[in-house]
């Protein structure tokens, strides 16, 4: 079995391709740096690997250290580099690294269907000649190309061409060759070459030099004197050489290769989407459309017919027990625990799918990024690191795997940072609750969805500052953000990642509420005596009544929501179950208010999230005492927020 | 008095299995999913955690 691995820069359709040609559906996002972690498959045989997007690799980032790393110590057999066609340039800096590593090369330029669009011809013919690696034109999006790749990549296999290494200015490669010729390069390890050694001698490489033994004193001096003579001749650090040297080799070849026609620009919706003061009103308006028809309009169909449905299943099961004369015990758990908690969170089904199914659209079209690109000034005078945008919009979804990609953030201080305000991002679990809440508390009132992101990013700002107030170091790193085109999203990656968030919901339905579900029934059923019992008696009552003056403040001193946040944290959509089995979803009028609806939903969006998600903030932040501080913080911070907003509202009503 | 005893049982039967199916499924999901398994063992890490050859 041979290694293929798919590498290229950011969001040039590594994991498109990695999709068409496993069969798999690993996530596809329209916008860079959605692929983290190296993903593995199978293609004809062979194993394949996406490696995460890149544009050199220079061992800065932690993506480039992956992907250098795996090339030069896992020998893939063959390297596809996935080239933007539309990129030639950009793309053929990373190209230029790829060739120095002497491994077999494939270049597959992707997106040849824009190439018209954009007024760009491409010589394929003349870029294989001056690469010495084979070229493929694909499509990965509209899946054309794939049968022309799939035979190259046996041919590159079978006859394992070395493509050919940039060559740079004579007075460069004169110091690489006599570099060469010393016997100290011999004891490079396994699998590197002369030329690339010689390359990271040059640059002063820490990462290859910690891998090599020390050099011998005339050696080690000789190439000090080479990299003095070099910062002479050309005015810059000898890095900075090397990447130029790279770069021109890139600007010889894509000037060579392709033809460019000027285009004429018309409206660009960029001009709005992108614009200082224009851009977040029209965010906050379409995530408002997004809501109403989510929520608003197919929630408002959905909802009450699935209510109605799961009722009538827990009152027929409740006859037939009773027919058949089984325990009340059993029943109960079956009907009143079991039905009536796992079927308040599928009532919310049909709207989710829609919302995920929206977002999904934003994203693949290429707005988020926008989003991304807003945020990405602010962030910065957050303290936070451009790359926090990730998690963010990643936690739009579910928290735990946005914790998760803030691994990418270099800066100690700005990881832990983004991984204490990621959960103040909305996460799918939230939005059953918000959705009961508005559903019965403000019919109609559909600006207050959108309000709801609105307060978790001041959430993750009023942090920022206070953080970098707080912080005497203060950090700064630059991050590349590419913003992606606009393209129609593809009905395939739409569908996958709608349909993944939508199962993963159904999943959990089935699972964790299912289990706490049952301990809701048998504890709001049940005294410590164990006695069946009224609800207000029960062991839940009890230990409800013992948390809820904490909330009497906010609005919900009521044990039956205190329980809720407690199940809550097993998982947000327990909320609504727990609702559910201890008053009843009809009911809430008879406990709520409006001004308590908000508050409570304020502090459920902005307090600590699920076990999974505070697991994952501990591994991220790896240390106890820092986990306690943030889950206080988020914790302590939603209840001032929830506070705030019941003054608020019972000040102007 | 047969009938009772059996539909107790059945219900017994589709609790205890519902209970059943969705601890199984989770303690799967949080082996593949999540860092919630990973630890110093050996082997122990998430697939996540595996790929990216950074588990804390």
């Amino acid at each position: 079995m041979q290694t293929l691995a798919l590498i290229g820069n950011p969001n040039c359709g590594k994991t498109t391709l990695f999709n068409l040609l496993t069969g798999t559906s690993a996530y596809v996002g329209n916008w860079p740096g959605v692929t983290v972690e190296k993903k593995e498959g199978m293609t004809n045989g062979h194993r394949i690997l996406d490696l995460p997007g890149i544009y050199s690799l220079s061992p800065y980032s932690p993506e480039e250290k992956l992907s250098r790393r795996y090339i030069l110590d896992e020998q893939p057999d063959l390297i596809i580099d996935v080239i933007d066609a539309t990129n030639l340039e950009r793309s053929l800096y990373l190209t230029n690294q790829l060739a120095e590593l002497g491994r077999p090369l494939l270049l597959v330029l992707n997106m040849e269907d824009l190439l018209e669009k954009e007024g760009i011809t491409i010589d394929a013919k003349r870029l294989s000649q001056m690469t010495g690696a084979p070229v493929v034109q694909i499509s990965a999006s509209k899946g054309t190309g794939i049968e022309a790749l799939q035979a190259q990549i046996e041919k590159s296999l079978s006859e394992k061409k070395l493509p050919l290494c940039p060559l740079f200015s004579n007075f460069v490669e004169r110091y690489i060759s006599e570099i060469i010729g010393d016997d100290y390069l011999h004891q490079i390890p396994k699998g590197r070459q002369m030329r690339w050694a010689a390359i990271k001698l040059i640059e002063a490489d820490e990462l290859f030099l910690s891998s090599m033994p020390a050099p011998p004193p005339a050696f080690k001096t000789y190439i000090e004197k080479a990299r003095k003579e070099l910062e002479a001749h050309f005015e810059d650090d000898p890095e900075a050489i090397i990447i130029d040297q790279r770069y021109k080799v890139a600007e010889h070849i894509a000037k060579d290769c392709q033809i460019k026609k000027k285009t004429k620009k018309g409206f660009e919706f960029d001009s709005i989407a992108t614009h200082r003061f224009a851009a977040i009103p029209l965010f906050l308006a379409i995530m408002a459309g997004v809501f109403y028809l989510s929520i608003g309009l197919v929630g408002g169909y959905t909802t009450p017919l699935l209510e109605e449905l799961f009722a009538f299943l827990g009152e027929q099961v409740h006859l037939i027990a009773d027919r058949f004369g089984v325990f009340p015990l059993l029943s109960g758990i079956l009907a009143d625990g079991i039905i009536a908690g796992v079927g308040a969170v599928l009532t919310f089904v049909p709207q989710l799918f829609v919302l995920f199914l929206l977002l999904s659209i934003l994203e693949d079209c290429g707005y988020m990024a926008r989003i991304a690109f807003i945020m990405d000034r602010m962030m910065r005078t957050l303290g936070l690191s451009g790359k926090s945008i990730i998690p963010l919009v990643i936690g739009t979804g579910c928290t735990v795997p946005a914790i998760m990609s803030s691994r990418t953030i270099e800066h100690q201080k700005q990881r832990e940072l983004t991984v204490i305000v990621t959960p103040f991002i909305p996460c799918g679990a939230k939005m059953p609750v918000f959705a009961l809440m508005l559903t019965y508390f403000f019919p109609g009132k559909w600006f207050i969805a959108p309000m709801i992101y609105l307060l978790g990013i001041v959430a993750v700002v009023v942090t920022g500052l206070l953080a970098r107030a707080l912080d005497r170091h203060k950090e700064t790193n630059a991050f590349i953000l590419e913003l992606p085109r606009y393209q129609l999203p593809s009905p395939r990656n739409t569908w996958l990642q709608t349909r993944e968030r939508t199962l993963g919901f159904i999943q959990k339905a089935g699972t964790i509420i299912l289990l706490s579900s049952v301990i809701i029934y048998l504890l709001s059923s049940y005294s410590f005596t164990l006695q069946a019992v009224d609800a207000e008696q029960s062991m839940l009552a009890m230990l409800g009544k013992l948390i809820a003056p904490i909330f009497a403040p906010l609005g919900f001193g009521f044990w039956q929501a205190s329980v809720a946040l407690l199940t809550g944290i097993a998982a947000k959509e327990s909320i609504v179950s727990t609702l559910s089995v201890t008053i009843g979803t009809a009911n809430l009028g008879a406990l709520f208010t409006s001004d308590s609806a908000l508050s409570y939903m304020t502090f459920i969006l902005l307090s600590s999230p699920c076990i999974a998600a505070i697991s994952a903030m501990f591994k991220e932040l790896g240390s106890k005492r820092k986990l306690l501080y943030a889950v206080l913080w988020q914790t302590g911070f939603a209840y001032l927020a929830a506070l705030l907003v019941r003054l608020i509202v019972l000040l102007t009503l | 008095m047969l009938i009772t005893i059996l539909a107790n049982i059945t219900v017994a039967t589709i609790i205890l299995t519902l209970l059943a199916f969705a601890i199984s499924v989770m303690i799967k999901q949080g082996k593949e999913e999540s860092c919630a398994s990973c630890s110093t063992k050996k082997r122990s890490a998430c697939k996540g955690c595996q790929f990216a050859d950074k588990c804390h």
